[in-house]
């Protein structure tokens, strides 16, 4: 469902994203990697947003620089801005949606409602982006990235900032549209929940991949295998957090 | 003590700023002309009364942002979070009235113009304004429904939520108050005014699309980034998203020009609209002048004062002589659609051959 060949993306001397290759079948593919490590980059490639300096990107075998317009009609994206206006309320962010996606609005109203009550958004539908918690904006993107029903779903960190009740229920709900046939592509860096619902984790450092569940299979805990391919983080001391309080 | 000074130089340079944004007016196109008239009368050795109501119409307007509580600046979260005693707060909420613009302005007119009534007029005008604002942001705090651009309902149509959104990002500038205002007069003229000259509506419906007509060159100076960023994964066409902005901005010129109920009072702001319309595709598309919210519009010099003299011209002479103009400027306005699509659609889609071009290297 995602192909991408030799995907390279710089900025000046950053190479951001360097000579990926990657298959995805239909199912759930998670993308993992510290922080800088060129995911969210890889993510916008994939979603018409960026343009590789090099390679080749086919989203259901259309190819994204040739027709960027009919990849947009089938894919579903929560971006990293989370891509929302801060001049409508949740309710009115779906309905700006759905009939540009070539939803009825009779449509959009029912697939709006059904979403809110299980994003939990319900009572807050009415209130403005500028009175949105983090937590609901996340959701409220996600209920636009899921309301024209893609084929393919590119959510970047939908778990971060949510909590754990609404975390279970976006698992869920990824996991069933998996199961029909959609093919879900997200980052994270929870790998408690990387590890039950991706069926597929590919890890990478630097913009380059460096590991890929489906290439080489590894029985170890995911979090060994992470820990294996990224440096553990600075133990320096901080010598005035230690002493009393000034 | 120290840490309440420091704190209050913050607040200083924080409000500082803040007015600096206010000088956005400078290129706005309503001001350019009350300028313009000014500096006219000026020159013929007459004082320039005609343009007063002008200034004045736009200051108070802008005495509506200008007069938020300094202390609001600070997140509340924050300066309820710092270890201040409550003699400290009340000292500060005392204090931070000093980095008040209006109390700054009200001192700057006693200055400059020796009149101590002068300035305790302004301190009359700006005071009640400041309760109001205050007031209404409490009341659509607590009552979001009160909020008027919430009432705005959404258009039929595949872009019909887009023109929503942009009709509000449209009442979010004071140049539409500013508008709104010279509407609601020139209504008021037209109706109870038993000496309305008929032949000065259509000049009056000009004169309200110019005073609108600045946000022309920066239609999408208030997306944020993450709009944006939604607008590029949208399946729609360049044509498609500009036109959801020019139809915004026709709706609102045509709904103010519609009380004065005269045709050729439509068709000359119909003309004007389309002319400033056309000139503020480039700055709109390629400059993208910065556009703050409850501020006017700022435009690009060259443009606007294109945008006033083509504006007008060719809006005169539609009323006087050439009606045929009208369709004329609405074909203008059609050619710099498609030519803002086609640079929108390359900004967003690379073409195949971009494409190869892009790969190849």
């Amino acid at each position: 469902m995602i192909h991408c060949a030799n995907i390279t993306k710089r900025f000046a001397d950053l190479t951001a994203v360097n000579n990926v290759t990657l298959e995805i079948p239909e199912g759930v593919c998670a993308l993992v990697g510290p922080n800088g490590a060129g995911k969210s980059t890889l993510l916008k490639i994939l979603t018409t947003l960026l343009p590789p300096n090099s390679g080749e990107v086919r989203i259901a075998n259309i190819d994204i620089q040739k027709d960027p317009l009919a990849v947009r009609r089938i894919i579903g994206v929560m971006p990293e801005d989370l891509g929302l206006f801060d001049s409508l309320s949740i309710a009115e962010h779906l309905e700006l949606s759905g009939p540009i996606y070539g939803l009825s609005m009779a449509e959009t109203r029912t697939r709006s409602q059904q979403l809110l009550r299980v994003l939990g958004l319900t009572r807050s539908q009415k209130t403005f982006l500028s009175g949105c918690s983090h937590g609901m904006r996340k959701k409220t993107s996600l209920a636009l990235a899921l309301l024209h029903n893609p084929r393919v779903v590119f959510l970047d960190e939908p778990f971060e900032g949510i909590d754990p009740t609404t975390a279970d229920t976006i698992r869920d709900l990824l996991a069933s549209i998996a199961n029909r046939g959609v093919t879900v592509f997200f980052t994270s860096h929870i790998l408690r929940i990387v590890r039950s619902l991706a069926t597929r984790t590919v890890m990478i450092r630097s913009g380059s991949v460096v590991w890929d569940s489906a290439a080489t299979p590894d029985a170890r805990p995911l979090e060994e295998v992470y820990s294996a391919f990224f440096e553990p983080s600075p133990t320096e001391e901080v010598d005035w957090l230690r002493s009393p309080s000034s | 003590m120290a840490a309440l000074t420091l704190l209050l130089k913050t607040l200083a340079r924080v409000v500082r700023r803040e007015l600096r944004s206010f000088l956005s007016v400078g290129l706005n196109n309503f001001f350019l002309l009350a300028a313009l008239m000014a500096y006219s009368a000026i020159v013929n050795g007459m004082a320039p009364w005609d343009s007063v109501p002008f200034f004045l119409l736009l200051s108070v307007l802008m005495l509506f942002p200008m007069s938020s509580d300094p202390l609001a600046k600070i997140p509340p979260s924050r300066l309820e979070l710092w270890p201040f005693s409550t003699r400290e707060r009340v000292a500060l909420r005392v204090i931070s009235f000093t980095a008040s613009p209006i109390l700054w302005i009200a001192l700057g007119l006693l200055v400059l113009s020796r009149k101590f009534a002068l300035a305790l007029l302004f301190l009359a005008i700006a005071l009640p304004i400041q309760a109001l604002t205050a007031l209404a942001s409490r009341a659509t705090r607590s009552l979001p429904s009160l909020q008027p651009l919430r009432h705005i309902p959404r258009l039929p149509g595949r872009t019909g939520g887009l023109i929503r959104h942009n009709l509000r990002q449209l009442a979010s500038v004071l140049d539409f108050y500013a508008a709104l205002i010279m509407a609601i007069s020139a209504a008021a003229y037209r109706w109870f005014d038993p000496k309305a000259d008929p032949r000065g509506f259509a000049p009056l419906a000009m004169l309200i699309a110019l005073v609108l007509s600045t946000p022309a060159q920066s239609s999408f100076g208030l997306e944020s980034d993450s709009g944006l960023t939604r607008y590029a994964l949208f399946p729609l066409q360049g044509w498609q998203v500009l036109l959801a902005k020019d139809a915004a901005f026709l709706i609102v010129t045509l709904t103010l020009i519609l009380p004065l109920w005269d045709i050729h009072a439509v068709g000359a702001a119909a003309t004007f609209t389309f002319v400033a319309i056309t000139l503020g595709r480039y700055p709109s598309l390629v400059l993208q002048p910065p556009q703050l919210r409850w501020r006017f519009a700022s435009g690009n010099f060259r443009f606007s004062v294109a945008q006033l003299v083509l504006g007008a011209t060719i809006g005169f002479a539609q009323i006087r002589t050439t009606p045929s103009l009208l369709p004329a400027t609405c074909a203008a306005w059609l050619i710099s659609l498609a030519a803002g699509a086609r640079y929108w659609d390359k900004l967003h889609r690379p073409t195949p051959k971009e494409a190869e071009t892009r790969k190849s290297k």
